[in-house]
């Protein structure tokens, strides 16, 4: 895996080749202006449903090992 | 035979009265049975729920009530749509079990279109890859040579369309994944301008590259499947508020005076002589239908590989931080893990050093870190990690921000030559499907199979892959076109020219 990573990183190292001065960075495909919407209460995934995914729950919270001592 | 039937012969049929719903996606359930244990295009195949809908869609049109634009033909999914209830695998080992609570924008627009869902393809975990040799969930071969690869990361969605086993399948391009399995199997794949289709509920990979798309065996089949799922969606905020055109009423007028460009790099050592006759001898055919042909230069395109793989394993390294086993997903088995960390506590302590001690995981970084480690295969990880390096302080400069930068420089080389062109027309792929383990050793060649397709994604544009000929051993060559931004209708119209001039995309694929 090392290996693979040296020349993977050895391979994209190539855009050092570029003058990009002066060149603004695409972070987006399409250059959106900020999106809004109204900032409304609307509908959404009901808790059980979300919780229902989750390995681990209390039919309230997520639980987790726990973390703060023993 | 029913199988042979394009989507939109299926739906003149279906809309007649010929035939019903049941009896097609019957025929494609008996090709799949027939088929895939061979080809494993499907990791999951939902036989009655897909003869329940199909029954019920042909009561509600036999009942004169109105129908969906799609209604009773089967579609099949590449598995990284959620869809409510049902395992949405992203074929991984961390989501094998996930069953999204809700749908994406595009399984509730083929619902409400009235399509019956055959089953979830297979692909390459979370999308990375180019062979589908990446799935941790199954093998995908490609039905035109069973000991090669299906391209990826579509394959499974490309293999069960060159296979007959089902007439339409959704698939999704970050660096080529529609057009490069379409490519390299025979079939029509078209990776739309990015957010032309709403990524709600698509398995992000790297947000700003995901489209979702059609592969299909003709340019008509894709306008028709592409014109039910394109459209704003105000759960994704990338995507696009224009109106959608009927695309597949367009698809069939022929473009007068189309004006295309060649790329002279494409041509470059590297690319296969046979895969290199068969794009200029569909360059010929264009010219013998009126087109014009000129030459454009993408000087950046060579760049596109490079950029591509540090924005993409970036941004994946972001998105994938969410599998953290505690909201959905893989999680270690947690008695074992604080067993473990129990173990190693207790050696350390016997051992006296302090500081290894202090520095050991709590249980709950222990926990994410075994839950990601047993669950995400070694491409997934070679990403991740790449993504966290380029993204690091000191390095975020010199790897992150200058991609972003020589992104603008392939954005920009593809607006100087969409002043000249309408079309660029190239290769898909350097060379026909390779041999299943041929690259597994070498990630770096696997990603150099890219090349002709990152640009697109980078600069957003849409590409389409089309049937252009067959290698001396048999095997699919694809062609591609790309437009400039929200060209679908153009391109789509395009290739259907071609496909009228030419029965490449009819060829089938020797299975018994």
């Amino acid at each position: 895996m090392t290996t693979q990573l040296g020349q993977i990183v050895e391979y994209v190292a190539q855009l050092s080749e570029l003058d990009t001065t002066d060149v603004e960075p695409m972070a987006h495909a399409i250059e959106l202006q900020n999106v809004f919407r109204d900032d409304a209460v609307r509908p959404s995934l009901d808790r059980a449903d979300a919780l229902g995914v989750a390995p681990h729950h209390d039919g309230q919270c997520y639980l987790v090992p726990a973390v703060l001592g023993d | 035979m029913l199988t042979d039937l394009s989507a939109t012969h299926l739906l003149a049929q279906l809309e007649a009265g010929e035939v019903t719903s049941v009896e097609v996606t019957q025929a494609c359930l008996d090709r799949i049975d027939r088929h895939d244990g061979a080809m494993g295009a499907f990791l999951r195949v939902n036989r009655q729920r897909a003869l329940d809908d199909a029954l019920a869609i042909d009561q509600k049109r036999r009942s004169g009530r109105a129908v969906g634009r799609l209604a009773g033909l089967p579609v099949a999914v590449k598995d990284l749509l959620a869809t409510r209830g049902e395992i949405t695998s992203c074929g991984s080992r961390m989501l094998a079990d996930f069953r999204p609570p809700y749908d994406a924008t595009v399984i509730a627009r083929l619902r409400a279109a009235d399509a019956v869902f055959v089953g979830k393809t297979n692909m390459d975990e979370f999308a990375m890859g180019g062979s589908t040799e990446n799935s941790a969930l199954g093998t995908t071969r490609n039905p035109w040579d069973r000991t090669r690869i299906p391209g990826g990361s579509s394959g499974g969605s490309a293999t069960c369309i060159a296979a007959r086993m089902a007439p339409l399948a959704i698939g999704s391009d970050t660096g080529g994944s529609i057009r490069q399995p379409a490519a390299l199997c025979g079939v029509t794949g078209f990776k739309p301008t990015y957010g032309r289709v709403s990524r709600f509920g698509l398995v992000a990979f790297a947000s700003s590259l995901d489209q979702i798309g059609p592969i299909a065996r003709t340019a008509e089949d894709a306008a028709l499947l592409l014109e039910v799922t394109a459209g704003h969606d105000p759960l994704d905020a990338t995507s696009i508020d224009q109106p959608v055109p009927a695309y597949s009423a367009s698809v069939r007028q022929p473009l007068a005076n189309l004006r295309l460009g060649v790329v002279p790099e494409h041509f470059d050592k590297g690319l296969d002589p046979e895969v290199e006759a068969a794009i200029r001898e569909a360059i010929r055919v264009y010219r013998s239908l009126g087109a014009s042909v000129t030459e454009v230069a993408l000087p950046h395109a060579k760049y596109g590989v490079a950029a591509y793989y540090i924005i993409a394993p970036s941004e994946a390294s972001s998105n994938l931080a969410r599998y953290d086993g505690v909201h959905y997903g893989h999680r270690t088995d947690e008695r074992a893990m604080l067993a473990e960390l129990a173990d190693e506590r207790r050696a350390l302590g016997a051992g006296g050093d302090a500081v290894a001690l202090a520095r050991l995981d709590n249980a709950l970084v222990r926990m994410y870190r075994r839950s990601r480690s047993e669950s995400f295969g070694p491409e997934v990880k070679r990403r991740i990690m790449l993504g966290t390096y380029a993204l690091s302080a000191g390095y975020y400069d010199a790897y992150y921000l200058k991609a972003l930068k020589v992104r603008r420089l392939i954005r920009q080389d593809y607006d100087a030559a969409f002043c000249q062109v309408d079309l660029i027309i190239g290769p898909v792929t350097a060379t026909p499907a390779f041999k299943l383990g041929e690259k597994a050793d070498d990630p770096l060649a696997m990603y150099l199979v890219d090349l002709y397709t990152v640009g697109a994604n980078l600069a957003g544009v849409p590409g389409i892959s089309i049937p252009c000929g067959t290698s001396s051993t048999g095997l699919p060559i694809g062609l591609q076109l790309q437009g400039p931004a929200l060209a679908e209708e153009c391109l789509l119209r395009a290739a259907h020219m071609f496909q009228q001039a030419t029965d490449w995309h009819q060829r089938r694929p020797p299975l018994p």
